[in-house]
C-alpha cells in the first residue's frame, strides 16, 4: 500500500540524493488544452532518457490523469489557476512533482483508487472513477502534501534507471 | 472532433482522425457517437488507429458510446496503439470490447460469424 505521508502530516520531501537534477520546471493555466502541451513538453525533455515505448506511455498516462484533475478539481472552471509541473532524474528514477493553489483534496488525502469494480459494484460497464486507479498502477512513493494554500503532489516512475554507461558524467546530487 | 462513418453492410465503420481522446474532447466524442451511431446498425466497429493517446476520461467516453447504444447493437474497436491498448488493459475493459488488429480485421470476423 503507497504510504500517503499527509496522513502524518508530514511535510514531503523529495530524497536529496535520488531526486537527482531538475529537467524540468514549467508553469501554465490550467486548462485540458495546457496539459496536453505540457505533456508534449515534457515528453521532448524526456528524450535523452531513451525512454522506451512502455515506458513512455505510462509517463503520457499519468501525467494527463495528475494534471487533468487539478483542471476538473482544483480550481474553478471559469477561473482556471496556476498548475506548476517540476521533472527531475536520478537513480531512484523520474520524479514529478505537481503544485497548484486551489482547493485542498477531500480529506486531505489522495483518493485509494480502488477499481471500479470494486467501488461501483453495481455498474458493469463504468465510465469514471479510473483515473486514480491508473495512477495508483503507474506511479511509485505518492505523496500529497498542502501548505501554505498550495497542493502539493510528488510521485517517482521507475524508468531511466539503467545505469549509466562508462564515462558519463550525469550524477545525481 | 474529427470523425467520418461510413456503412459495409450492416455494420456501421466509425475511424476517429484524431491522435487523443482525452478530458479535451471526451464529451465532445461521446455526443458525436451518439450522432453518428443514431441510424440503427447491428454493429459499430470504432476505428482508433489514428489514435495515439486516451486517457481515463476517453477511455470513459468509449463505454459511454457502448451504453449509447440500443440492446443488441455492438461496439467493436480496432486498431488499439501501444498507450490506448495499455489503457484498456490495465483498466480491464479490455474485456468488455471485441478488440481487432484493424478494421479489415474486424469486418472479415463477422463474414466467419456463423
Amino acid at each position: 500500500m503507497p504510504h500517503d505521508a499527509a496522513m502524518n502530516h508530514v511535510r514531503a520531501a523529495p530524497p536529496a540524493t535520488a531526486a537527482g537534477g531538475v529537467l524540468s520546471r514549467t508553469a501554465f493555466r490550467a486548462s485540458f488544452d495546457n496539459v496536453r502541451l505540457a505533456i508534449d513538453k515534457a515528453m521532448l525533455t524526456l528524450g535523452p532518457l531513451e525512454l522506451t515505448d512502455e515506458e513512455a506511455s505510462s509517463i503520457q498516462i499519468v501525467l494527463a490523469e495528475a494534471l487533468n484533475n487539478v483542471v476538473e478539481h482544483a480550481y474553478p472552471a471559469n477561473e482556471p489557476g496556476e498548475v506548476k509541473l517540476v521533472l527531475r532524474h536520478g537513480r531512484a528514477g523520474l520524479l514529478i512533482e505537481i503544485r497548484d493553489t486551489g482547493k485542498p483534496m477531500p480529506n486531505g488525502r489522495t483518493p485509494l483508487g480502488t477499481h471500479p469494480s470494486e467501488s461501483q459494484p453495481q455498474e458493469p460497464l463504468p465510465e469514471g472513477g479510473f483515473g486514480w486507479f491508473l495512477i495508483r498502477q503507474l506511479a511509485r512513493d505518492l505523496v500529497y502534501d498542502r501548505e501554505n494554500g498550495e497542493n502539493f503532489l510528488i510521485f517517482r516512475m521507475t524508468v531511466g534507471t539503467r545505469a549509466p554507461k562508462a564515462g558519463d558524467t550525469s550524477v545525481a546530487d | 472532433m474529427q470523425m467520418t462513418a461510413s456503412e459495409v453492410g450492416n455494420t456501421l465503420v466509425v475511424v476517429v482522425d484524431e491522435n487523443r481522446i482525452d478530458a479535451a474532447v471526451a464529451v465532445r466524442f461521446k455526443d458525436q457517437m451518439r450522432e453518428m451511431t443514431e441510424k440503427p446498425s447491428a454493429r459499430v466497429i470504432l476505428d482508433l488507429s489514428k489514435v495515439e493517446f486516451l486517457d481515463s476520461s476517453g477511455l470513459g467516453a468509449v463505454v459511454g458510446a457502448m451504453k449509447q447504444l440500443e440492446r443488441g447493437r455492438r461496439l467493436d474497436l480496432a486498431g488499439l496503439s501501444t498507450t490506448v491498448d495499455k489503457v484498456f488493459r490495465m483498466t480491464r475493459m479490455d474485456s468488455v470490447f471485441r478488440i481487432f488488429e484493424t478494421t479489415d480485421h474486424a469486418l472479415q470476423d463477422i463474414a466467419h460469424a456463423s
